[in-house]
């Protein structure tokens, strides 16, 4: 573990599925965790937004996160959930494949994320958490909601 | 600082503030009026209670500022010296001055502004008013000055110890205040705060002036009372917590429709049972109770208009000063009550619409000496409620405006093509000046022909779901109408489905809707429109404006259509069914853009559907455009 650079404190993130890769969101962002819901389309809005849902008389907007980092669409199943989080004041959920665990990362077991690429995703991408054999890629809330006016 | 100076403190700005803007039209109106006691009185008053409340925190340039004017003001009241343009011109000065130094307690920025200038300016008006006898005056003033502000502090004192004022008056019962809580038993919405404090201590302050109360023998606490009455009127809440009861009332509503869903299921299930025709008794009652409720709670938000219209006699003024042209400035209805949203946003565009009126719409008094109109222009303001609207009317009696003229402007700007003028009717050209970068006066003046601000009085407007229209008449003026909906947060709209989705209509903008047949609609020239009455009118579908994919309705024998009239323009919009009229609470989206998508917010209907509600202005404005592209 090369990098000490972020302290020794513990992290905590909700780790999800999205095409058969592990991702994680800081905590404290999270609201809450629920199952997918009628959701409302949008007209004329971006593609990713897959519309909106009534979470106790708030209309809230949906992020759908596969459009969104241009992966191959999937329908909805079972395991689908939407992650509620409240970024910059701003309440949104994703759309995930499935939601795993709560897992606490110490910060040193925490890469920056690789240059590898140009590509359009990396700039959500806070880190890369190396444990037992998984890569688990953390996403920077902020940026990829955040983003959301600019786009 | 301590908190309970704090609050001292912004309670002393927040009601400065008020009285400034309370007193600046009176200025106007005592220049118009000429020598008027009581005005001067009332405004002598005010600022004695400014000078003295700012003494007492110790902000000093608000007391030498608020002396020197105030001097002048009891030069005038005592009738030693009659009103002059020179001196109005100074003390509306002072006044400016004062706001930028409440600006600067306001914003803690320390900043200090160098007031000796004006001081020295009021001084030598009135030395000049005087005729040379200013210095004797300050003098005499300074002493009362002390003793007046010697008395407040020992009012202020009696009250200030404990940090909550509220509480003394609750606790010393020979304290006026709570003479004036007993005097009123019926009304619990008395409320003993801080303002009470402030407006004993101005009452304290009167009668010590001598000067002011001719009769010494009237017992303090009947004054109390007379001020006390007025406050207790009043009370100042937190906007948050009125919203927050607005959120809640909103959610009432959506609980009272789903309610009446389910009542009408059971209803219709059960019909003979009894308690089956309670529950839906019940839920009428509660229909009723609720939409009072609303409308209550909806009446919290509504303050008169007069808030706005209260800078504008002082700025048409100004105004008519520097364009050298007479103007008087007529205001009707301002006790009209609009929701909060709509004074916060009418502002400006009441600005722009009056300074586009006197700059452009009225001539100089030559040209109405010539043409044979009172020399003095006029330049009136209504506002009266009409339905479930508020109407603002702007009436200049100027020149009016010329069309040909505006056309060739809009032509020259390229805003419009040449045949684009030509179809246009003399209605439609009119609203060539609400479009951005144009301005038709030759030469730009300091106030206004920027070419900006005309566009600010459309966006703004249709940002309250509102709309603006004009009429105008060659030699008799112009009029500027704005419709502004009551209350921005619960609608009564049309439901309607489009690809089977539900989507919300604002009803003040539909005009009828109607069923026709598929031959009825016509297409000219790649537009579908429709003959209503002998009048064409363009015709969109709403699957094609949403994009959302589905031509349902083309495949249909009939068509449902919308009539929209939004001023002067009028579309139709085609939908797969009509579902009914609700009453629908807006909700906003936050963290998505819709600046595209035609959506004005989102309601969540008895079902716990979300649905859109759209957004007709912004349809009609995008009109033209669509026209062109279909």
């Amino acid at each position: 573990m090369e990098t000490a650079t972020v302290g020794e404190d513990i992290l905590q993130f909700v780790t999800f599925n999205l095409n058969n890769e592990e991702y994680a969101v800081d905590i404290l962002s999270v609201q809450e965790i629920n199952r997918i819901t009628e959701i409302t389309k949008v007209p004329n809005s971006e593609d990713y937004v897959e519309g909106v849902v009534n979470l106790r008389g708030k209309v809230i907007p949906i992020i759908n996160l596969r459009k969104k980092f241009s992966f191959e669409e999937k329908t909805a199943d079972d395991s689908s959930r939407i992650i509620i989080m409240e970024i910059q004041n701003i309440t949104n959920g994703l759309i995930v494949d499935s939601v795993s665990e709560v897992l606490r990362i110490p910060a040193s077991f925490i890469e920056p994320a690789p240059p590898m690429s140009a590509e359009q995703n990396s700039q959500f991408i806070r880190g890369i958490a190396k444990l037992e054999g998984r890569l688990i890629i953390l996403l920077d809330i902020d940026r990829l909601l955040g983003n959301e006016d600019a786009s | 600082m301590t908190d309970e100076m704090e609050e001292i403190i912004s309670e002393f700005i927040t009601e400065a503030e008020e009285s400034l803007d309370r007193i600046e039209p009176l200025f106007v109106e005592l220049e118009q009026k000429g020598e008027d006691r009581d005005l001067i009185n009332d405004i002598f008053r005010s600022m004695h209670t400014i000078k003295g409340a700012a003494g007492f925190l110790g902000y000093q340039l608000v007391v030498d500022v608020a002396h020197s004017s105030e001097n002048i003001m009891k030069k005038l009241r005592d009738g030693e010296i009659s009103l002059s343009r020179e001196l109005m011109d100074v003390i509306l000065k002072s006044i400016d001055m004062l706001r930028l130094l409440l600006d600067h307690i306001k914003e803690k920025d320390g900043i200090e502004e160098d007031v000796a200038p004006l001081v020295k300016e009021l001084g030598s008006a009135l030395s000049r008013a005087t005729g040379g006898q200013g210095e004797i005056t300050v003098k005499v003033d300074s002493h009362n000055q002390t003793s007046a502000q010697q008395q407040e502090e020992t009012v202020f004192s009696k009250l200030s110890p404990a940090p909550e004022m509220d509480a003394v008056s609750d606790r010393a019962p020979d304290a006026p205040a709570s003479v004036q809580a007993e005097r009123l038993p019926d009304a619990p919405e008395v409320i003993k705060h801080l303002p009470d404090a402030e407006s004993l201590k101005e009452e304290a302050l009167a009668l010590n002036d001598t000067d002011e109360i001719k009769n010494p023998a009237i017992p303090p606490k009947d004054h109390g009372l007379k001020l006390k009455d007025k406050s207790a009127q009043n009370l100042r809440v937190d906007v948050e917590r009125i919203d927050k009861v607005m959120d809640l009332a909103g959610e009432v509503v959506l609980v009272r429709n789903r309610l009446l869903n389910l009542s009408h299921y059971f209803d219709q299930k059960y019909n003979n049972d009894p308690q089956s025709e309670s529950l839906t008794e019940t839920v009428s009652f509660l229909d009723r109770v609720t939409s009072d409720m609303q409308l209550a709670v909806m009446r919290i938000r509504m303050q008169p208009i007069k808030k706005v219209l209260g800078k504008f006699p002082r700025f048409v003024r100004d105004m008519s000063a520097s364009l050298n042209k007479d103007v008087e400035l007529i205001i009707t209805g301002e006790g009209t009550e609009v929701d909060k949203t709509v004074i916060e946003h009418i502002g400006d565009p009441l600005t722009h619409i009056l300074r586009n009126s006197i700059d452009h719409g009225l001539e100089s008094t030559e040209e109405r000496v010539a043409k044979g109109k009172p020399s003095k222009g006029r330049v009136k303001i209504d506002i009266f409620q009409k339905g479930t609207q508020v109407v603002i009317e702007i009436t200049d009696d100027g020149k009016g405006m010329d069309i040909s003229k505006l056309k060739k402007k809009a032509i020259d700007k390229g805003l419009i093509t040449r045949d684009e003028a030509a179809k246009m009717t003399d209605k439609a050209a009119t609203e060539l000046i609400f479009m951005a970068g144009f301005s038709t006066k030759e030469v730009a003046t300091e106030l206004s022909g920027r070419g900006v601000g005309m566009d600010v009085v459309k966006n703004n407007i249709s940002m309250l779901n509102g709309y603006v229209e004009i009429s105008t008449e060659k030699d008799v003026g112009s009029t500027f109408r704005i419709c502004i909906p009551l209350t921005l947060a619960i609608i009564h709209a049309l439901m309607v489905e489009a690809s089977n989705a539900k989507y919300a209509i604002p009803l003040s903008p539909i005009e009828e809707t109607l069923k026709v047949s598929a031959e009825e609609i016509e297409n000219v020239s790649g537009q579908n429109v429709i003959v209503i009455r002998d009048k064409v009118c363009p015709l969109f579908e709403l699957n094609d404006l949403l994009h959302t994919g589905g031509n349902g309705a083309n495949k249909a024998d009939h068509k449902y259509i919308i009539v929209i009239s939004m001023g002067d323009r009028k579309y139709c919009i085609a939908v797969d069914k009509l579902l009914g009229q609700e009453e629908v609470v807006i909700k906003t989206l936050d963290g998505i853009d819709t600046s595209s998508s035609f959506v004005l917010g989102a309601t969540i209907t008895g079902d716990g559907k979300v649905v859109f509600i759209l957004d007709v202005s912004g349809i009609s404005r995008n009109l033209v455009e669509i026209t062109k592209n279909s």
